[in-house]
């Protein structure tokens, strides 16, 4: 019973993992494996290993949607700062009229005197303002860390594929393996 | 479709073809729940912006405020004008509204969601019911069909 | 027995061909959805234009830019729209009829060659 949770001899060790998550070890000698094994053992662990990479790739997709959709946004707010800034570094002493959105559908106008700050909502109820410089300074390297976040999260998706992959791959061989060894039995039985 | 269903005679089916009605109407009363849901939130958000045009009204005209201007950028600003709104009519289009028109727009969208949302509801309902009465029979005809088989 | 690898073969073909057009069915289904729904939008915004006075100001988005348009014309180009939709409704109805007619065909031609193939092996069972 101890077999379920034990997938140490299904993959590499820690040496060989990327980034916490496992390397399966690709099973070249079917026969061998079997016999150390067992054929139901072995395809217990395998399919449990194949599913904990599934629940990983699920996860890691959500993760990449959501920076997907975060980075042009945030790109964005640093244009809108950006313009905020030469504007306020300009001689246009006038204030800018916009539209906001005050709700769903509904825009109302509004003024906005010459500035060099703005608040930037941080989450959590927090909002704090920012001189020009140092907002765009911020947005930036929160545009720096997802972009390198959703880096990392292609490469973790990659190399699951790849394990998903070998998994799949060693889960046929022993299968096939035990049907023609159950093919040969009846005739050595004989 | 809807009346040939309801005079369908639930008790000359098999239970094959009582399986097949269930699933199907299990599958309509999912998606007439998620219709419905969607139906709901936008009703809701109709409704508060009619409730906003209603209260930015009441605001003095020079108030200080912090708005938004993208993201999560906020700046402070002066309301110049608190007695117009620009209304999305949908398709790309908006209109300049005064807000008493604003709120009378928003009443007409909740009319119309609200009339949707009692049709969804009953067309819901019925699905249930026909839900309900086809698992029954095809319970009844599968314990019937056990004692059969027992015997 | 030969025959009745013909016909097998041939069913599968037709069932096939049945359910290509199944796939079809579900992608014209979507685009009368799709239809549907931009109509019933464009139609709730015409609406709204009649709605407004003579000098009431109207605008429209393209792209991030929000331009003055003239009441006329907006209403114009709302009506020509929905016009266009209209035919467009009009013209996946006629390939949906076509497409069931079609698919009529190709079913009652699978009970003909299921029919047959069960003829065929009763033949070769007699045989």
């Amino acid at each position: 019973m101890g077999d379920e949770a034990d997938l140490s001899w299904v993959v590499h060790g820690h040496a060989d993992e990327h980034f916490g998550i496992p390397k399966v070890i690709f099973f070249d000698d079917v026969e061998k494996v079997v016999k150390e094994h067992e054929v139901q053992n072995t395809l217990q662990n395998l399919t449990a290993l194949f599913q904990r990479y599934k629940f990983w790739e699920t996860k890691f997709m959500k993760n990449k949607q959501g920076l997907q959709q975060k980075i042009p946004d945030v790109k964005r707010t640093i244009d809108v700062v950006k313009t905020l800034q030469k504007r306020s570094n300009s001689d246009i002493d006038e204030p800018i009229t916009t539209r906001f959105e005050l709700g769903d559908q509904i825009y109302v106008k509004a003024e906005i005197p010459k500035s060099d700050s703005v608040s930037l909502w941080l989450g959590a109820n927090v909002m704090i303002e920012y001189k020009h410089e140092e907002a765009i300074e911020l947005l930036q390297k929160n545009l720096e860390t997802a972009e390198t976040n959703l880096e990392h999260l292609e490469s973790h998706l990659n190399f699951i594929r790849d394990q998903v992959n070998v998994t799949e791959v060693n889960m046929t061989r022993v299968y096939n393996y035990d049907v023609l060894q159950r093919r040969k039995q009846p005739e050595a039985s004989e | 479709m809807e009346s040939q269903e309801g005079t369908l005679p639930l008790g000359s089916l098999n239970i094959e073809q009582l399986q097949n009605v269930q699933k199907s109407t299990e599958q309509e009363v999912q998606s007439l729940t998620e219709q419905l849901t969607q139906l709901t939130t936008a009703q809701q958000r109709i409704l508060s912006s009619k409730r906003l045009a209603k209260e930015f009204g009441k605001q003095p005209e020079g108030k200080e405020i912090l708005l938004p201007l993208s993201g999560s950028v906020y700046v402070q600003g002066k309301l110049c004008d608190t007695s117009t709104a620009m209304v999305d009519l949908g398709t790309g289009y908006y209109a300049l509204k005064t807000l008493e028109e604003a709120e009378e727009y928003f009443q007409r969208r909740a009319a119309v969601i609200k009339d949707n949302v009692d049709k969804g509801t009953q067309a819901l309902v019925q699905r249930r019911q026909m839900y309900e009465a086809v698992t029954s029979v095809l319970q009844q005809k599968m314990a019937a069909a056990q004692r059969q088989g027992a015997s | 027995m030969g025959s009745m690898a013909k016909t097998k073969s041939e069913l599968e073909k037709v069932i096939a061909e049945v359910r290509d057009m199944q796939k079809d069915v579900g992608k014209i289904t979507n685009q009368q959805i799709n239809l549907n729904s931009q109509l019933t939008e464009n139609r709730l915004v015409e609406q709204e234009l009649s709605l407004l006075k003579d000098d009431a100001e109207v605008f429209k988005l393209i792209g991030p830019v929000l331009i003055k348009q003239d009441l006329l014309e907006a209403k114009g180009n709302v009506s020509k729209r929905i016009n266009f939709i209209t035919s467009e409704m009009k013209r996946t109805d006629d390939q949906m009829a076509l497409l069931e007619q079609k698919q009529e065909t190709k079913r009652k031609q699978i009970m003909d060659l299921q029919m047959k193939l069960q003829e065929q092996a009763k033949q070769g069972a007699v045989q």
